[in-house]
């Protein structure tokens, strides 16, 4: 047995050697050489910034899907109905629920580090993709979400109420930190607002406005208390002033081409304007018609006709349609429009015609209409407001859905925004989809569906929300607690 | 076979008893030496190629003479003994097929009482243990029996087979008295008739001829018939094991299974990996797509685990990488497999370790099996030269089937004109709602949709298209078809080995020339090899061995899912089927008359536009190889120590023309530089004794370093200046970029005893502790054993019989730990790969970090036997296996509502359990006629997902391809997740107040894994001709198929237009929500395009079960004059995917049922558009000079 002692002692020194001297440099040999462990809030901000954008005002939520929801950009090809793909929906979901991690991230670094200024721009941020996420899918995870590395891998669903008070809570706070005069700067990742934390502060309190509004037809004492916060005290809550905007505009050069001209340029001409917009704005004779819509291709004069969602392709052509308007649509360097000031005037209208405020209503709704003109190149506002369809009438009721209607003319590019006020206000209404699964609906989806992963992953929190709907409601959904049309379905 | 690293101390410590024992030789020895060694000489000179390097032997109770005449036969080396010495042995029982001479020389002296020395090419018996007192004037009586000069003046036979048969060209030697081989011989003719003159009296007659056993006879007068038995078909005796260590299989306690090289070489699949398919028993491969290049899934036993589950692939002892590309459905360039690099013209033999067992001595990543592949060294020949040329044509076998009634368009159904406008003319109904070309953009009618939803076919229309207004509409039935070529394989190698005195070596040159079936695509590949040992002295040897490989390509086809991406995503579905695809092919560099790209829609790229200009091309060199030296510290002590490497790097750019309608401003192109690299380093403690005459060790012990370096570099130009200028300072806009690099270590110290008793019983203990980087420092060690225990019952038990000749059982137990990724234990912020207007964006990861990462631990056990009856006529090979891997560090999904997609953890367990059955036999032997060898591999997997983690119902194994593949405890690992129809308590399908069936979501749907695996092999010999053919199939394993499921909405599937439902529309066979029988009828398009088929996957899920013709060989071989310079000449038809003999009925868009999507867990269980897979017919030319 002599070898086999030989072996055991042979194995006690390669062990010792091997143990000992060489394992000390593995901790430093596994540190990732890529990637840091710490990373600098601004460039963590412009990541959101651009996350947000490219996926809210990007191709699928812009132009499709909530695109047509909105009653503003319509399918001219394959599926010329509202559709779904899973696959789709949950790299939606995911990638505003990574913006709002990030933002957290940087929120709670900023608070410990006393820049308030990040901080109240990233709970900004972070209030504006959350009400966001919230009006796409109803109830879904807010107070327990976020969580991961705590430990929370299947956070509780909380009800869009609640969301929408935390939401509120939120932005008051952040509005409280504009105010506390920090010096820290936001940095070259401020790729929204150049580093401006006063427009920060406006935006952060005209959000404040608009998340009060959507509010205010299941909760007017909290829409009220919050929109008399703002507007009562504009020194300390200022909203944002005539002409400004809160707009991202891309570069325009490659990869950070503006999306919507990425897809129409790209992949094929497969989106044209919805009939619901293009017929109100003929109708109107709405100046804002060619720079939406381009004519018709070859029509002479030109002409603007709209595709009707769900009818099917043999009953158009692209040809014979309008396809999305140059300035929109087909530049590079354009623009995405996250809160104008347009609506900024038509919450404040809205406000003061239902009482929720005090202000001249009538003022409000003319001065919403010019800014969206304005901000359209088009000076002169005079002779469109006294058109018969659009002028201030004596009639209340007739007045607030005309607020509503400029409102959703203004905000177009917005499409998300424009689909939760025509859920809310029903205006304008919306055509039935006499299509397929889609046959038995008389409005557009109530929400979005929520992605099949999530039934997989978080299935006990979800179910709930599911029960009883089948097939084609699965996709539809229940109506938003802010939604309080009634006889829809 | 690798026996200079691993047969060494065993041959070193003969070469030491030989120097004792040399000087006491006599002188007599020594002239009778001399004399030997010059007819030796002589005879090599005469016959060089004599000097094989492998030998086959099959002896049952055969006297030691015998032994060492048929071993002189076979391998061309000169035995020298003393016959006084051979009665002392004990007759030889042992088989062994194409072994290497130590090894074969081992085998017949284990347990003699003799051993032997080898040395340039002379064997030398050699007393061992004392001579017995007859033997010490053994040369007196030797003399005299030399000094009587009798004998026969004439001696005359025939030599005949079994049946009877002459055998011509048999060899007839003279043996003298004194057992030497004399210079004497003569061959029979064409009768089979011989004569020699003056024979000696008390001589032997030699008599061999190729494929026969050889025997010998006393010399008489007159010798009537001499019969000779053809070989028998032998065992895979010697196997190669771990560490690359030759065993007898005996003495092995795990199944091993080993290919000959020769096989893997016969009927040459580019991709090494699909050449095992059906050879081996519980092997499953899975390739990626009849694109040229294209990677293959294989594994061993089952899924073990929710990581990687492919075997570690050894060449000559030392890892070599099997990376591959991560192809998803939607993006990659399928760039291959590693392991396909390895080209089999170096192979000698490929081993499969199956189990954990068989590996635990290569460390974590032999977890799923190791393959082990042996190069050819050149020991043997003194100066061999083989050329081996093959030229196969590779055509598109298994053809998706299409519809061929109705063309591009939407409801062009006669349905629903008669529904819709009854009162049109078909002519005029068809050009304002169905279909008009226009300008293929919207223009006309339809004239984007890329569907064949659109009028009839042949039906008289005539209707404006690409190529002209007012054209007949009629169909093109082969359209798909002849968009695919013949491609073209050529291989050549060339050879040259080498031996001498104090050095042995091979060199090897190959070339290799591929072009796809697909327009345009291509793959090259130059290797070349080099083996060379050194023995400077008796106690030292030294090795290199070294492949260097240039493996290029200036496009591979682009697979998968994207509208002009993988070309045949639209020529394979997404299509009109009245294309001509002549016309796509004789224009596509032209634009049409309206300056578009000359295609039969603007929405996607003309097929040849996006195969010739649209390209992805690769440039890879790679080095791999080994060098060790042995020292032998004393007889029974040997010193080892090798160093590995693998390194390559590798070049790849894919390119978008300008003209593609994937092209935004110029066109667009990315270029990757990836440099990887794995070294090993290792010394061994090597021992071997014989403990007693029962008792014998040998065993190692050694220590292991392991480094993997990775490093890439990425640019991409989205958009370029001047157009179609593929460099990077021509972007217009930004330029995408990125680095990585990696680094991981492993330290390990390991062990190993094998015992053995009596040669019947064998004990084998592994050990194995590493150290790994990757793991947080407190669970950094991990330790791992295995135990194997194989018994011989035959011999210990003495129950030897005809009947059952051999029978072994053998068990074993074995463990081994696995590490992880580098980096992945603390969390980290992404960069973005390019800045908004100079500002890098971070994000914070996506992956939830492990608190305290443990190793994984795969525990396995198996037991099995090897039986063989009639003297090896029938023989099996069976296998129980239990396999567990437990504490799996695995990314689980979470809710992306936490912040993060995954978290790392520590979890589940998964176990395989199975059976293995390997079943041969020669049914047919007809000594010098016809024989018939057939060998059946069968193998049963049993997988279960025991647990995931507390409060984890299911894990994804990939992302979602529209059905999720997850592994759910309880059941098998890939249960397949999607919409299913919704049906009623009797399973009637439900259907809505339209008439169409409603969906469910979140079904399970099948499950990718196989009921069993198998493979018949069949072997016929008749004189030179051999005919061999293997069959391989498959039961069982679902997959979703892309191409089924959109070719089934887009309208080219047969089924689309079956049963008259575009003419007279359709009832879904089912009831309505209310229970009541449906009656509702609907259009074709209604039930296969509506919304609903988006949710649903039912429909698209295919048993992939198949039974396919994998390899058929004819081959002849001429074994020429040995004076010649050619010496032998083997003439093959080759084919290879020859047919797919079964599919399931649910294939019914008929693609590849074996078919899969990358390599890894990723693309389990989903098809997407594939591209179909080639037959390859062709000729293969072998010479040795």
């Amino acid at each position: 047995m002599k070898h086999v002692i030989a072996f055991r002692k042979s194995i006690a020194v390669i062990c010792m050697v091997a143990a000992s001297a060489c394992t000390s440099k593995f901790d430093a040999l596994n540190v990732d050489p890529n990637n840091p462990t710490d990373a600098p809030a601004t460039n963590i901000l412009a990541r959101s910034i651009q996350s947000i954008t490219g996926t809210l005002f990007g191709e699928r939520l812009g132009i499709s899907y909530i695109g047509f929801f909105a009653g503003h950009t319509a399918p001219s090809t394959f599926g010329a109905t509202y559709e779904y793909r899973d696959e789709i929906v949950t790299g939606q979901w995911s990638a505003l629920y990574y913006v709002l991690s990030d933002c957290q991230k940087v929120i709670n670094q900023s608070a410990a580090e006393g820049n308030t200024n990040m901080q109240a721009v990233m709970m900004t941020v972070k209030a504006f993709t959350a009400q966001y996420i919230t009006d796409m899918w109803g109830d879904v995870p807010y107070t327990e979400a976020l969580k991961g590395e705590e430990g929370v891998t299947r956070p509780a669903y909380d009800s869009q109420e609640t969301i929408y008070r935390a939401l509120l809570a939120e932005l008051a706070q952040a509005a409280g930190l504009f105010n506390q005069g920090s010096i820290d700067r936001l940095g070259e990742g401020d790729i929204l607002l150049q580093g401006d934390v006063g427009k920060w502060q406006r935006f952060c309190n005209t959000l404040r406005l608009r998340v009060a509004m959507r509010v205010s037809n299941v909760d007017p004492a909290l829409a009220t208390e919050t929109i008399a916060a703002v507007l009562n005290n504009p020194a300390d809550n200022p909203v944002l002033a005539p002409g400004e905007e809160v707009r991202l505009t891309w570069p325009g050069s490659s990869p950070y081409n503006e999306p919507w001209f990425t897809y129409l340029t790209g992949t094929g001409p497969w989106y044209a304007m919805n009939a619901t917009i293009i017929d109100t704005l003929k109708a109107y004779g709405d100046p804002r018609l060619p720079e939406y819509a381009q004519p018709v291709p070859d029509s002479e004069p030109a002409a603007y006709a709209g595709l009707k969602t769900g009818r099917p392709s043999s009953e158009f052509s692209l040809n014979n349609s309008s396809r999305i308007g140059t300035r929109y649509g087909y530049r590079a360097a354009g623009i995405s429009p996250w809160l104008r000031y347009a609506e900024v005037c038509f919450l404040k209208a809205e406000a003061f015609a239902r009482g929720l405020a005090t202000g001249d209503a009538a003022d409000a709704y003319r001065e919403g209409v010019a800014a969206s003109l304005e901000e359209n190149g088009i000076g002169d506002a005079a002779t469109y407001l006294a058109r018969p369809q659009v002028a201030w009438t004596v009639d209340d009721a007739e007045n607030l859905r005309r607020i509503y209607l400029q409102k959703w003319i203004a905000l177009f590019k917005q499409s998300h925004e424009a689909w939760s006020e025509s859920r809310r206000t029903d205006v304008p209404l919306m055509e039935a989809i006499p299509f397929e699964y889609n046959k038995s609906h008389t409005r557009p989806p109530f929400r979005y569906p929520y992605p099949t992963e999530e039934v997989s992953l978080n299935g006990e929190h979800i179910e709930p929300y599911l029960e009883g709907l089948e097939n084609g409601d699965r996709f539809w959904g229940r109506q938003m607690w802010w939604d309080t049309r009634s006889g829809v379905h | 076979m690798n026996l200079s690293i691993h047969a060494d101390s065993a041959v070193q410590n003969i070469f030491r008893r030989r120097s004792r024992v040399i000087d006491n030789i006599p002188s007599y020895l020594i002239a009778m030496k001399l004399t030997i060694f010059m007819i030796v000489a002589l005879n090599v000179q005469v016959s060089a190629n004599a000097l094989a390097q492998r030998i086959s032997l099959h002896l049952k109770n055969q006297p030691m003479e015998y032994a060492l005449n048929e071993l002189q036969r076979q391998s061309g080396y000169a035995v020298i003994y003393n016959p006084e010495y051979l009665k002392i042995t004990h007759p030889v029982t042992l088989s062994v097929k194409d072994a290497a001479v130590e090894n074969a020389l081992k085998l017949i002296f284990a347990n003699q009482p003799v051993s032997y020395t080898l040395e340039r090419g002379v064997i030398t018996i050699v007393p061992d243990r004392g001579l017995p007192a007859a033997a010490t004037d053994s040369h007196r009586r030797a003399k005299a029996a030399e000094s009587r000069i009798q004998g026969f003046p004439e001696v005359r036979g025939r030599v005949v087979d079994s049946l009877g048969q002459p055998l011509a060209g048999a060899s007839i030697r003279v043996i003298n008295a004194t057992g030497q081989r004399t210079t004497r011989q003569t061959t029979t003719d064409v009768n089979g008739y011989f004569a020699l003159t003056e024979v000696p009296d008390n001589a032997m007659l030699e008599v061999t001829y190729v494929g026969y056993v050889a025997r010998q006879v006393r010399a008489a007068a007159t010798m009537g018939n001499i019969v000779l038995q053809a070989e028998s078909a032998g065992l895979d005796e010697v196997v190669v094991t771990a560490l690359g260590i030759s065993r007898s299989k005996k003495a092995v306690g795990y199944a091993v299974q080993e290919v000959a090289g020769e096989e893997l070489a016969q009927s040459r699949d580019i991709n090494l990996v699909n050449a095992l398919s059906g050879k081996i028993a519980g092997v499953q491969v899975t390739n990626s797509g009849g694109a040229v290049g294209s990677s293959s899934r294989i594994v061993i036993r089952g899924n073990n685990s929710f990581g990687d589950n492919q075997p570690l692939f050894v060449v000559d002892g030392v890892p070599v990488m099997n990376n591959s590309t991560s192809v998803t459905r939607s993006a990659g360039v399928d760039y291959g497999n590693g392991a396909a690099d390895i080209d089999p013209n170096n192979i000698e033999s490929v081993s499969v370790l199956k189990g954990a067992n068989a590996a635990a001595l290569y460390g974590s990543r032999a977890a799923n099996g190791v393959i082990l592949i042996t190069t050819k060294k050149g020991a043997g020949a003194k100066l061999g030269i083989d050329v081996s040329s093959s030229l196969t044509a590779d055509n598109v076998y298994i053809m998706p089937k299409y519809q061929n009634e109705y063309g591009q368009g939407l409801y062009g159904s006669e349905y629903l004109w008669q529904l819709r406008q009854p009162d049109m003319a078909y002519q005029d109904y068809a050009r304002t709602y169905s279909y008009n070309y226009v300008d293929g953009r919207g223009g006309g009618v339809n004239d984007m949709i890329d569907e064949s939803w659109g009028p009839r076919l042949d039906a008289g229309l005539h209707i404006d298209q690409f190529f002209g207004d007012d054209q007949p509409w009629i169909a093109h039935p082969d359209n798909v078809k002849s968009f695919f070529d013949t491609g073209i394989t050529s291989d050549n190698n060339i050879s040259l080995s080498s031996a001498g005195e104090h050095a042995f070596g091979r060199l090897s040159l190959s070339n290799l020339n591929v072009t796809g079936s697909l327009p345009n695509t291509e793959l090259y590949q130059n290797t070349v090899n080099f083996s060379g040992t050194l023995m400077p002295s008796k106690r030292f040897r030294a090795e290199v061995n070294v492949t260097y490989l240039k493996r290029y390509s200036d496009n591979l086809a682009r697979g998968q899912y994207g509208s002009s991406e993988n070309p045949f995503m639209s020529v394979g579905g997404w299509f009109g089927r009245q294309v001509d695809m002549n016309l796509l092919k004789q224009h596509w560099a032209e634009n049409d008359a309206l300056g578009n790209p000359y295609n039969w829609q603007q929405g996607v790229d003309n097929p040849y536009l996006a195969s010739y200009k649209n390209t992805n091309a690769m440039n890879k060199g790679r080095v791999f190889g080994n060098v060790n030296a042995t020292f032998d510290i004393n007889d029974w002590l040997s010193l080892k120590g090798v160093v590995g490497t693998d390194y390559y790097d590798e070049f790849r750019q894919d390119v978008t023309n300008s003209r593609s309608t994937r092209s935004r401003v110029g066109g667009s192109f990315g270029q990757t530089m990836i440099t990887s690299s794995e070294t090993n380093a290792d010394v061994l403690l090597l021992a071997k004794k014989e403990l007693s005459s029962a008792f014998a060790i040998d065993g190692l012990i050694g220590a292991n370093i392991r480094n993997n370096k990775y490093r890439s570099m990425w640019v991409n130009a989205g958009e370029l200046t001047v157009p179609d200028l593929y460099t990077i300072s021509n972007v217009k806009g930004n330029v995408s970029s990125s680095t990585y690099f990696s680094e991981k270590e492993t330290q390990s110290v390991y062990a190993s005893a094998n015992l053995s008793y009596n040669n019947y019983l064998f004990l084998s203990l592994t050990g194995r502790n590493d150290w790994s980087s990757t793991l947080p420092a407190n669970n950094r060690s991990f330790f791992y054993p295995s135990a194997t225990l194989g018994y011989v019952f035959t011999d210990g038990l003495d129950l030897g019989s005809s009947v059952l000749s051999y029978g072994k059982v053998r068990a074993g137990w074995a463990q081994v730990g696995n590490d992880t990724d580098p980096y992945r234990t603390v969390a980290t912020y992404a960069p973005s790969s390019s800045t908004w207007n100079g500002v890098t964006f971070y994000s914070y990861t996506r992956q939830i970090p492990p608190l305290n990462l443990k190793p994984e631990i795969t525990s396995s056990f198996e037991v099995g036997t090897e039986l063989r009856f009639w003297n090896d006529r029938l023989w099996l090979d069976a296998t129980y296996y239990h396999m567990a891997t437990k504490n799996q560090i695995m990314s689980v999904d979470v809710s992306r509502t936490t912040g993060f997609g995954s978290s790392l953890i520590n979890a589940g367990n998964i176990q395989n359990q199975g059976v293995e059955i390997q079943l041969g036999g020669r049914p047919v032997d007809k000594n010098g006629g016809l024989r018939w060898d057939v060998n059946v591999n069968w193998a049963a997997n049993r997988n279960k997902v025991v647990e995931l983690y507390p409060g984890i119902e299911s894990l994804d194994l990939g992302p979602a391809n529209n059905v999720i593949i997850q592994a759910m405890p309880g059941k098998p690992f890939g249960q397949i997740i999607g919409g299913a129809y919704q049906r009623d308590g009797d399973g009637r399908i439900v259907v809505n107040a339209q008439g169409v069936p409603n969906v469910v979501s979140n079904q399970v749907l099948g499950n990718i894994l196989p009921r069993w695996t198998g493979g018949v092999s069949n072997t016929l010999h008749y004189k030179n001709l051999l005919l061999s053919f293997l069959v391989d199939m498959r039961w069982g394993g679902d997959f979703f198929s892309y191409t089924t499921w959109h070719n089934l909405a887009n309208g080219t599937l047969p089924a689309t237009t079956a049963n008259g439902v575009r003419e007279n529309g359709m009832i879904v066979a089912g009831v309505k929500e209310d229970g009541s029988v449906n009656d509702i009828r609907i259009s074709a398009e209604d039930y296969f395009r509506g919304g609903y088929v988006w949710d649903l996957h039912e429909n698209s899920i295919i048993d992939g079960s198949y039974i396919k013709l994998r390899e058929v060989v004819l081959g002849y071989t001429w074994q020429l004059k040995a004076n010649k310079y050619l010496k032998k000449a083997t003439f093959s038809l080759v084919g290879r995917n020859l047919a797919l003999l079964y599919t399931h009925k649910s294939n019914i868009a008929h693609i590849d049922p074996e078919t899969g999507m990358g390599v890894g867990n990723n693309g389990l269980g989903v098809e997407v558009y594939q591209i179909p897979p080639t037959r390859s017919v062709g000729l293969k030319v072998q010479l040795g000079f």
